[in-house]
């Protein structure tokens, strides 16, 4: 991430502060700043959002096609998750210089969806054994400004909720077998999302820990982890990283807060998602 | 298994002369023999006769590249791994000042570790491997005792049958140690996969992590290293869904085993250090 040069007073400060439960800006260790969802905002996809939280705004575009199937899930649609800071983003991501933070975005967002019923990924088999639908899914950073693994799960989450699929009808079989995809736009169904993971990503800082960090306290960090969490307060997968070592005991509560905090982020977005169908439907 | 990465596609390998895109590998096509589609218990021996909780045998023997200053093999089971350590040394790069040394760290997969092949190039997976080394390892040397210079970890594996993350990670621990590079303490890792309290199984084989089996029954696989003197977690990594209150058996279950494999570990590193006192 950006490089930000802090002096040794200021991350006195960042730590010191954490440790008594009140930040820079005034929130707790578990609050989050204020997130903004909106869907549906690009026009040639199936499905989109864009979400900013604090200084971080990210896009995402769910695209579909019909490809054939994969042989070792013959059963089975596919994802195909890319990543992209540009360099609007930061000055240092122009070239190559996004490589490694976008290889660690696709990891963990890879990490929460691999799991077959994140997105069940039977429905998006059209003809078993020959084709499925493979959900193409972009995710773009226009600005960073921490906590980039949060935003990209939530707005990842709403964009494929927000996502119509054409229905497609199949005629003939074998060789002559033709898929006629409907290009009419109220005949389409939607995606099932109730079981979609949202990262939460816990920084630990000194002796406590911080959710949704700015870059200034990410730099003041030893370690971080990820966990995924579902809407019914399962842990659908964790990874700690970060050069830092943690203990047992400072894991497991920062386990239970990250659940507390994806419960409760997951029930307002659902919320809002569902108050958007409705108004659109209208 | 059913994401496809943009970053993992396959790119035309023009050093070697590959075969026509739509080949397809033998093992693919053959049906999989799996001896039970029943979740295993604690109290049944496993297919390879050993306990839920018991580890595989483990083989380790430090400064086998005597060019690198630190080097080891490990086999745990079948799964066979090689690390080596080059460094201290003056650092390459030389863009920035930094008071603290640098870890650059390779994992690879040989191009005959896995049943299917793996491509000579680096893949997305290794790449992000070899970065929770590199982290793991940033969080273990004194860095602060090579300012200007890089340590390169290498770590290859020449047979994958299960538990190989954890395992490179010990492995790079024990080689940067062979290495006599200062660090505050060994990092040892295991794997676990976890069907429920009553049903875990310790140091999962290949079978067992990534079979057919595996993945009808579900569950989630769990991998963990820990420092054994320091009582600390440098890594961990859970996949599949579990309860909240699971995660602590996990850690508890994982903790135990990690510590058995340190003192297995700590006995031979003696042992590899007494030899080479004697040769001397």
């Amino acid at each position: 991430m950006t490089s930000i040069r802090l002096s040794a007073a200021e991350q006195k400060y960042i730590i010191e502060s954490a440790e008594c439960d009140f930040r820079s800006d005034g929130r707790t260790c578990e609050d989050y700043r204020q997130i903004e969802i909106e869907t549906r905002n690009l026009p040639n996809t199936n499905g989109s959002s864009r979400c900013k939280i604090g200084k971080t705004e990210v896009l995402v575009g769910v695209k579909a096609e019909v490809v054939d199937v994969d042989i070792h899930a013959p059963t089975q649609g596919r994802l195909n998750i890319s990543v992209d800071c540009s360099a609007t983003a930061s000055p240092e991501f122009a070239g190559r210089g996004s490589e490694t933070i976008e290889q660690e975005i696709l990891s963990v967002l890879n990490l929460l969806y691999s799991s077959i019923d994140a997105l069940n990924l039977e429905d998006l088999c059209i003809v078993k054994g020959e084709s499925c639908w493979l959900l193409n899914i972009d995710v773009l950073y226009i600005q960073c400004g921490g906590n980039l693994f949060d935003a990209a799960s939530i707005a990842l989450k709403a964009a494929l909720h927000s996502t119509t699929m054409p229905n497609v009808s199949v005629s003939g079989e074998g060789i002559e077998m033709e898929l006629e995809i409907s290009d009419d736009p109220y005949h389409v169904w939607k995606l099932k999302t109730s079981m979609c993971p949202i990262c939460i990503t816990l920084y630990q800082i000194g002796e406590s820990f911080a959710a949704d960090v700015s870059e200034e306290e990410e730099e003041c960090s030893t370690g971080y982890v990820h966990v995924g969490v579902l809407s019914s307060g399962e842990v659908s997968a964790m990874e700690k990283s970060g050069a830092g070592n943690m203990e047992p005991d400072a894991l497991l509560e920062m386990i239970e807060a990250a659940v507390r905090i994806g419960e409760h982020i997951h029930q307002q977005l659902d919320k809002n998602l569902q108050a958007e169908c409705t108004t659109a439907t209208l | 298994y059913f994401i496809q990465s943009n970053l993992s596609l396959k790119m035309p390998d023009a050093k070697r002369n590959c075969g026509p895109e739509d080949a397809i590998e033998p093992p693919v096509l053959s049906k999989e023999f799996s001896s039970s589609d029943k979740a295993p218990q604690k109290s049944k021996t496993r297919p390879d006769g050993r306990k839920w909780n018991e580890l595989r045998p483990l083989f380790m023997k430090a400064g086998i590249i005597t060019k690198a200053q630190g080097s080891v093999y490990l086999e745990m089971g079948n799964t066979k791994l090689i690390a080596a350590v080059y460094g201290p040394k003056e650092i390459v790069k030389r863009e920035e000042f930094s008071l603290k040394g640098k870890v650059f760290c390779e994992f690879k997969f040989m191009p005959f570790a896995k049943i299917h092949y793996c491509e000579p190039r680096q893949n997305f997976e290794e790449k992000i491997i070899s970065k929770c080394i590199c982290d793991a390892m940033e969080g273990v040397i004194l860095l602060e005792r090579f300012p200007k210079a890089q340590v390169d970890i290498s770590v290859q594996v020449i047979e994958d049958d299960g538990g190989v993350l954890p395992l490179a990670l010990t492995a790079a621990s024990v080689a940067v140690g062979n290495a006599n590079i200062e660090i505050k303490d060994l990092v040892v890792g295991t794997t676990l996969r976890f069907f429920d309290a009553e049903n875990l199984l310790v140091d999962p084989n290949g079978e067992e992590e990534h079979g057919r089996h595996s993945r009808i029954l579900g569950g989630a696989g769990f991998h963990m290293a820990i420092l054994p003197s320091l009582s600390q977690i440098s890594y961990l990594k859970q996949t599949g869904r579990i309860e909240q209150s699971q995660a602590k058996d996990c850690i508890e279950t994982s903790w135990e085993a990690c510590l058995r494999l340190a003192t297995g570990i700590k006995k031979l590193m003696k042992e590899s250090i007494e030899e080479t006192e004697e040769i001397r």
